[in-house]
Parts: C-alpha cells; sequence; structure tokens
C-alpha cells in the first residue's frame, strides 16, 4: 500500500504520545539528549509501518518501540545502572494503554497547540501563526512586517522547532500529559 | 558528522516547513534527500517535524478562530478581515480601513501558476486553492456564494444549516451543509470529488435534475446528457486525485502524456512528450508538483528515453 499516508497516521496516533513516552524515559533516567536520541531512532523504526492495519494499538507500540532501542543501547553499553534496566524491563508491567488507547480529540489537542503557541516568543509566534494558520506567503509575511523573506523563513521554522517541543516535552506541558509532576520528582531521585 | 540530537530537530522542523507548503524551490529537493541520508536519526526527525506540522495544519480552521491566549493585544494585527484582505493578494496594510466595505461585495482570491494556496473563511470553513484558479467568496447572513471563476479549489464546509455553502462553477451548482469536497472544470464538464459528508450537484439549466454525491464519490456534471450516477472511487484514488493540496502529484497508472499534463498545470517549465507522446508504459509514483525536472529524471530510464533540459521546456526523446 503505497498510498498510506504515514504522516497522517503519525501525526494523530503517534505524535500526541510523544509526551509519555518521553515521561517514561525520564522515569527510567534517560533524558535530555538521550531522550532526542531514542524519540528520533523510535519515528525512524515507524518509517517501515506499511499500513495502518500493520499497528493495532499504535500508542503501546510507540512505547515499545523505544523500549526495544533502549534495551538494545543498554546491551551496548559495558556499564549500566541495574536501576535503570530494571526500570525499562517494568513497563511490561506498565499498562501503557490503560490512559488512553484512543486518540486524543481533536478538541484536547487544540488546546495543547493553543498551549503551545502561547508559550512561543511573540514575535516568533506572530510570525508563525500568519504564515502557516492564516496561510500568509512567505512574502506577504515580509511585507507585512517589513521583514526580509528569510527572517520569515528561519523564524518560522523556529516556531515549528519550539512548538514541537513544548508539545512533547513533559515538562513544558503544564499537566497535559498522564504524568503527575510528583511523579516525576519521585522518579528523578 | 554528528549533530547534537536539539539541532537535528531544528533542522528537521526547517526541512518540513520547505517539504509541506513552503516557498517551492527545486533545487531543495536534492538536498533534503542528501540530508536525509547522511545519519538515520534525520529521518527519524523529519517524520516527526511533518506529523507535528500535519497536526497544526489539521486544527488550522480551529486555530484561525482563537486568539492566542497570552497576549491578546498581539494577535490584533491578525483580526479576521484584514486577514482576508492581505491573503486576497497584493492589497497594500493602508487599505485595512476599507476591509468592511470588501467584505460587503465580496473578495477574490488568485493563485498563480504552481501556487497552492489554503485560505480560511470567516465563516469557519476553508477552501483550499489549486493552482492558476480564480476563487470569488462572498459570505451572507443567509448563504454563503463561492463562485470558482476558474481552476480548481476543495472546500471544507463549516457546518451551518441556516446558511448553505453554495458553490458556483459555470453553469454548475453544488450544495453543501458541513462537508469537503472539490470543484474543478475540465473540458468534458465539471468534476465534483467529495471526501466528506454530502453535496447536492445541479446544472443551472436542469434544475430539477439534482444529483447526490456521497463521501467517496466523484461525479462529471457535464449539463448536456441526463447527469450520470455518481461513481465511488477507492480510497487511494481519491487521495490521488487531491494530492495537489500537498503540492504533490500521484500517479497511479497514467500514461506520460497524462503526467506531462497534470505537471504543465503547475509550471512554466512544460514538460513535452516529443517522441513519446502515444507511449503507454502506466507510471506509478508520488512527486513534488513544482519539480517537473525530477519526475523527468526518475522516469527517463524506465521508458528508455533521454531528455533534453531547456530553460522553458523538458522534451522526451527517443534518440
Amino acid at each position: 500500500m503505497d498510498q498510506f499516508d504515514i504522516v497522517d497516521w503519525v501525526s494523530r496516533e503517534i505524535f500526541p504520545h510523544e509526551a509519555d513516552v518521553r515521561a517514561w524515559l525520564r522515569r527510567s533516567s534517560l533524558q535530555g539528549a538521550e531522550a532526542d536520541d531514542i524519540i528520533q531512532e523510535a519515528y525512524c523504526r515507524l518509517l517501515t509501518i506499511k499500513s495502518a492495519a500493520d499497528i493495532r494499538q499504535p500508542r503501546a507500540y510507540f512505547f515499545s518501540v523505544a523500549r526495544s532501542i533502549v534495551l538494545e543501547a543498554f546491551r551496548r553499553a559495558r556499564v549500566v545502572r541495574i536501576d535503570a534496566v530494571a526500570e525499562v524491563e517494568a513497563l511490561d508491567s506498565i499498562d501503557p494503554s490503560a490512559p488512553a488507547e484512543q486518540a486524543l480529540s481533536d478538541r484536547q489537542e487544540l488546546r495543547r497547540v493553543e498551549a503551545g503557541l502561547a508559550k512561543l516568543p511573540p514575535r516568533c509566534r506572530e510570525i508563525f501563526v500568519l504564515r502557516r494558520i492564516h496561510g500568509l506567503s512567505q512574502r506577504e509575511v515580509a511585507q507585512r512586517l517589513k521583514i526580509s523573506e528569510n527572517v520569515v523563513g528561519k523564524q518560522t521554522a523556529r516556531a515549528l522547532d519550539l512548538l514541537l517541543r513544548a508539545l512533547s516535552d513533559p515538562a513544558g506541558s503544564q499537566g497535559q500529559n498522564l504524568v503527575s509532576t510528583d511523579d516525576r520528582r519521585q522518579f528523578r531521585n | 558528522m554528528t549533530d547534537a540530537s536539539s539541532e537535528i530537530d531544528a533542522r528537521a522542523a526547517e526541512w518540513a516547513l520547505v517539504a509541506n507548503g513552503g516557498e517551492p524551490d527545486s533545487g531543495q529537493a536534492q538536498y533534503l534527500e542528501a540530508w536525509l541520508a547522511s545519519d538515520p536519526r534525520h529521518r527519524g526527525a523529519f517524520l516527526r517535524a511533518q506529523a507535528g506540522l500535519r497536526l497544526v495544519d489539521r486544527l488550522r480552521p480551529d486555530l484561525v478562530l482563537t486568539r492566542a491566549p497570552t497576549r491578546p493585544r498581539a494577535c490584533t494585527p491578525l483580526s479576521r478581515r484584514t486577514m482576508m484582505i492581505g491573503g486576497g493578494g497584493a492589497i497594500a496594510a493602508g487599505l485595512v480601513a476599507v476591509a468592511a466595505s470588501v467584505l460587503l461585495r465580496g473578495e477574490r482570491f488568485r493563485t498563480g501558476l504552481g501556487e497552492i494556496r489554503r485560505v480560511p473563511l470567516q465563516d469557519g470553513s476553508s477552501a483550499t486553492i489549486n493552482t492558476d484558479s480564480i476563487v470569488d467568496v462572498k459570505l451572507g447572513r443567509s448563504r454563503r456564494d463561492i463562485d470558482v471563476v476558474q481552476g480548481e479549489a476543495w472546500f471544507n464546509v463549516h457546518p451551518d444549516r441556516l446558511r448553505p455553502f453554495l458553490v458556483r462553477v459555470g453553469d454548475i451548482r453544488v450544495r453543501a451543509v458541513g462537508t469537503a469536497f472539490s470543484v474543478r472544470p475540465l473540458a468534458a464538464g465539471v468534476d465534483v470529488t467529495v471526501t466528506e459528508g454530502i453535496v447536492d450537484a445541479w446544472d443551472v439549466r436542469r434544475p430539477n435534475a439534482k444529483m447526490r454525491i456521497p463521501a467517496g464519490a466523484t461525479a462529471m456534471l457535464d449539463g448536456q446528457a441526463e447527469p450520470r450516477a455518481a461513481t465511488p472511487l477507492p480510497p487511494p484514488e481519491l487521495a490521488r486525485r487531491l494530492a495537489w493540496r500537498e503540492g504533490l502529484i500521484i500517479l497511479n497508472g497514467q500514461t506520460l502524456a497524462q503526467a506531462a499534463e497534470e505537471f504543465n498545470r503547475y509550471n512554466t517549465r512544460r514538460l513535452e512528450t516529443g517522441d513519446l507522446a502515444t507511449e503507454q508504459t502506466k507510471l506509478v509514483g508520488v512527486f513534488s508538483a513544482t519539480d517537473p525536472e525530477s519526475f523527468a529524471r526518475a522516469v527517463s530510464p524506465m521508458l528508455r528515453a533521454t531528455i533534453i533540459l531547456r530553460s522553458r521546456e523538458i522534451e522526451f526523446s527517443r534518440s
């Protein structure tokens, strides 16, 4: 099925759960750059999916892909903290599908995106909203704000990057994720 | 070379924008491919950024209507009225004062060759306008009138039972309540393809012969013969027909001549079939609508043809 729209599928079934996968990585003492690497690798593996029908439970699948990447990394590493391994292996006992197997509702996603946009630096947000939400061309945005097209392009990309970070980083998502702040503190210690 | 993962995410965001409705630049496709190939993490980050962007695009009709929560003042220049003017083309910001009267008379949206534009409408609907098209929009209190003067457009109609959404294409009318569909005038008639909900379509010269077209079906209204029944489309064919919204041309069994005709809708640099005008090989693939050269390079070996690259055209040849 070369018509399977993987971008659309990932945007609906995978990306909304990234915050929770990151929260879980965090509890497994994997943070920052390490977590980013694992997430990028996980998306890379998702590219092999040929049809939405292959994956019954996308959320659980996303968790299991991340888990296997972590375990492979542990196998390669010479020194691994025992508690980190235990934490990762304990994923089997956590049911990743329990909180919300169904995709987030459009309403919830809308609130999350709005909150993410609100956190952008004002100028950056203004450019992104004109360009991507209101659909002005790069040139139109540049003329309107009296800046160069190059700046519009750079700021739009910066806004998207920051927005994706806000949507996918539990620490920044204002309790929208399913892991409470208390949970996180506990695991960081 | 190993970049920091956050650096990769930042680059992926740039590429996602270039690949999805950014300013078309045919030269960039090769750079993207090279970047993707240089590190396996790049492909993952690119998929992630595209998916995030798609999420934003999907929520656009709603986002348009909401104000930014923190700094409402910052959003003032983005009010719907001024947006519509800005979206309407090269009209100076100084003309905002006359926006109200312009709105009453309706607005005209024009796209150039190769330009694809999504226009959010004031009622929460949106119009996605294909290359080289002209669409007039008039939103009244009791009805919403859209005139596709030239070219092709896809509409995602915000449900409002009190205000029917009526699209005119010459003598053909398409009426929807809350639904999504596209219209495209062709030599043989007007093609109406419905992606969500149901629409009624008819010819003003035969107002009693209304045709009901359900989601996933298409109909050709030619105003001449008895209207033929709507034809259901397999989902891949539906996706193929509407791929232009993403700036893509999807081929699934089309001939070179058909593909060339499709590319030539978007580009000043034309594809000429030359010696291969009657070539019947069926082509399959996904291509950027604004990059005919990459298409020509990709298919010519398969057709055992060479291509002659000129600034205004690309010609296929057997010699």
